[in-house]
């Protein structure tokens, strides 16, 4: 090693990989499968695929029928309705000895049992027999009476279907989500996220739970990304690390990082991961808003400190700083933190695939040197002295 | 890049007399005489000539022309200029006959002086001649390298009293100046101050008085060793010879031992000192020279410095 850090040298992945998704129905799913299939490409592993559910409460119980009935009936009252994104299943009761569906009703209708389990027993059999609703029903009876409804088919498509329990002995909190799958990361630094549909104020959003931190001081750090007013999802991935972002606003943006922490340039040899949550990313380069640090111990997650992580640069204050001949100064992407709120932060690695470059640029927009193709993942002007300056994410290795 | 050695000879003497002009002059004389490639007779001094391995040139001029001190005291004059003699920076004015003991470092292309120990008086004054980014460098690979015919700077500690350069900073915000191909930048020019730059925090890292930036270092503790590139405002021009930045405050004129390596792989071990300092404005960062320290090569190394390729 010589004296000087090579602060020019790019730690480059093997694999890199690069998508985006444009608003459209179930526009939060169908970035999910963005984000799955990306990652996947990039070496990320698929290590499950999460089922969306939600469950009904009864705590007071079911109505039950120890006799039996006569005649023919309609729908009653709705015992429970799922929506569905093409269309609703409604389930009525009847009791024995009745006929069902004498007005032919849109109903499904189910048996009461001589107990509210039985009943209950009798919903799951009808909802997970009826033909075009994609959930399985199942009953557990302690503590409580509920019914889980999980989707036959995992992954994020069966999220924000709805569920309308009768009101009166069923509760529920009406969406299924969770519907997703788990990604693990590659490399010294292992970690991994659950990435699943979640509801958020009026909105269809995606939730991130990451688990990382060294063997034995794992933690999970949670963050949730919305999608109203999004326009498009962009997604740059290699096998450490991802950033997620729609180019327009910091608030639709998350990323995770394991840098590379190579000791023969310096680095000590430490677990090192961590998140840069919405709100944070692609309008700065030292992220204070919400994100995670996990540095050689468990996870801390930090909030409006000055002590984000962060990616160096070469400083020019207010203006963008240039070489002789004009051109910005590109350097690797030297992250920094502090393992806690007490400890100084230090120098623990470089970015896999990222560059910093002393100019403003476009969240989003291509940018090539090298002979390499990059996306831009975050960006700053000089507003109060700042440095002017970019990240660069490596998309595509084989030239402009 | 790397350091950019001269390769050339290198002259750090810490026991400069300054008794009176006529001494002080005649041992700042016996140091840059080793390494300029001129001297010339002027009224009240010499003008010395000094030109780097890429052949740019520039003048130091050491003089006594009857300048007054601060406080009653006598100064020599030290001042920078173009080779052709058209352009001048700020000059500096060193105060003898006091009992200061002055330190001076010479190589090729650069001359700096200051009193040993000291940062905190105007009594200093560097110059350089820089290297700009070769043809094959970083800086050029999307575009082209342009023609460099002059590109040196300088800063005078005295000039603006209370101002900060760099003996007690990584920038000097008043009796500087950078002539590029020509055309002098300087205090007037309102194209900000000469700067070394540092690898530090996007945000304003310089701010001392709001949140300082905190310095880059490793997980170890030790700092990073960077290119020591000059710059004024957003345009840097190039860097310093048998020089480098170190992200850490160091004491000044303290001297480091570190080991390079030469094209050949092999190590070279050199010595370093510290030429600048600024206490930080807090324990983890702030202003400054906190956010680096200006490292200069002080000897020769070990193995063949001729060996390295730059």
């Amino acid at each position: 090693m010589g004296l000087i850090d090579n602060i020019g040298a790019v730690p480059f992945s093997a694999s890199k990989a690069f998508s985006s998704v444009i608003t459209q129905p179930k526009f939060s799913a169908w970035t999910i499968e963005m984000v799955k299939d990306t990652l996947v490409s990039a070496g990320w592993t698929l290590s499950s695929s999460l089922p969306a559910t939600t469950t009904i409460s009864y705590p007071t119980g079911f109505p039950s029928f120890a006799g039996t009935g006569s005649g023919v009936v309609g729908c009653g009252g709705n015992a429970l309705v799922i929506t569905t994104a093409t269309r609703s299943f409604r389930f009525c009761p009847y009791v024995a000895g009745q006929s069902p569906n004498g007005a032919g009703g849109p109903c499904i209708q189910f048996a009461l049992g001589t107990s509210p389990s039985a009943s209950l027993t009798n919903l799951c059999g009808a909802i997970s027999t009826t033909p075009g609703l994609p959930y399985t029903a199942t009953l557990t009876t302690s503590p409580e009476l509920v019914i889980t409804l999980t989707a036959n088919t995992a992954g994020p498509f069966s999220n924000f279907d709805t569920v309308v329990a009768d009101g009166r002995f069923g509760t529920t909190n009406g969406t299924i989500l969770g519907g997703g799958y788990v990604l693990a990361s590659t490399g010294p630094s292992p970690y991994s996220f659950a990435i699943y549909g979640q509801v958020g104020v009026d909105e269809q959003g995606i939730q991130f739970d990451f688990t990382m931190g060294p063997s034995g001081h794992t933690g999970i750090c949670s963050y949730y990304l919305g999608t109203n007013g999004v326009i498009e999802y962009t997604i740059a991935a290699n096998p450490y690390s991802f950033a997620l972002f729609d180019g327009v606003t910091s608030l639709r943006s998350i990323a995770s990082f394991a840098p590379d922490v190579l000791t023969s340039e310096g680095f000590t040899s430490a677990y090192c991961v961590f998140v840069v949550g919405p709100n944070g990313l692609t309008d700065r380069l030292l992220w204070q808003g919400i994100s995670s640090i996990s540095l050689d111990a468990a996870p801390i997650t930090l909030g409006d400190s000055l002590r984000g992580p962060q990616a160096l640069l070469l400083r020019a204050g207010g203006v963008p700083a240039v070489t002789l001949n004009g051109q910005p100064l590109l350097t690797a992407a030297y992250a920094m933190m502090a393992p806690d709120y007490t400890s100084a932060p230090s120098v623990v690695g470089k970015l896999w695939d990222c560059q910093v470059v002393t100019k403003t640029l476009d969240v989003g927009g291509t940018y090539q040197t090298g002979g390499r193709n990059y996306v831009v993942i975050a960006s700053q002007d000089g507003t109060n002295a700042y440095t002017p300056a970019s990240l660069l994410f490596c998309v595509d290795d084989n030239g402009q | 890049m790397g350091v950019q050695y001269t390769g050339g000879p290198i002259v750090y003497d810490t026991a400069v007399p300054s008794t009176s002009s006529a001494i002080f002059r005649s041992a700042l004389d016996a140091i840059i005489s080793e390494v300029a490639i001129a001297a010339v007779g002027v009224a009240g001094g010499m003008k010395y000539t000094l030109q780097s391995p890429d052949g740019l040139q520039m003048k130091v001029w050491i003089q006594d022309l009857g300048d007054a001190g601060p406080f009653f005291t006598s100064a020599i004059r030290i001042t920078p200029t173009s080779e052709d003699e058209a352009r001048s920076g700020p000059y500096a004015l060193l105060v003898y006959g006091t009992g200061l003991t002055y330190e001076a470092w010479a190589n090729e292309a650069g001359f700096f002086v200051a009193v040993v120990g000291d940062t905190s008086t105007e009594n200093n004054f560097g110059c350089a001649i820089l290297s700009p980014p070769s043809v094959s460098s970083p800086c050029n690979v999307d575009a082209t390298a342009p023609t460099v015919t002059e590109l040196w700077c300088s800063s005078a500690g005295n000039s603006g009293g209370g101002q900060v350069n760099w003996r007690n900073s990584r920038y000097c915000s008043n009796g500087f100046a950078l002539s590029y191909n020509g055309t002098l930048i300087d205090l007037s020019s309102a194209l900000g101050f000469l700067w070394l730059t540092p690898l530090c925090e996007s945000n304003n890292a310089d701010w001392q008085y709001g949140s300082p930036g905190e310095i880059a270092r490793y997980t170890s503790g030790t700092g990073l060793r960077i290119d020591p590139l000059v710059s004024i405002g957003p345009q840097i021009y190039g860097q310093l010879w048998d020089a480098h930045y170190y992200t850490l405050p160091q004491t000044v004129d303290s001297i480091s031992s570190l080991t390079d390596t030469d094209d050949a792989g092999q190590p070279m071990t050199s010595s370093w000192v510290a030429w600048n300092n600024n206490v930080p404005s807090s324990p983890t960062g702030g202003a400054g020279t906190v956010l680096g320290t200006l490292m200069l090569l002080v000897n020769t190394a070990t193995t063949s410095l001729a060996n390295v390729a730059y």
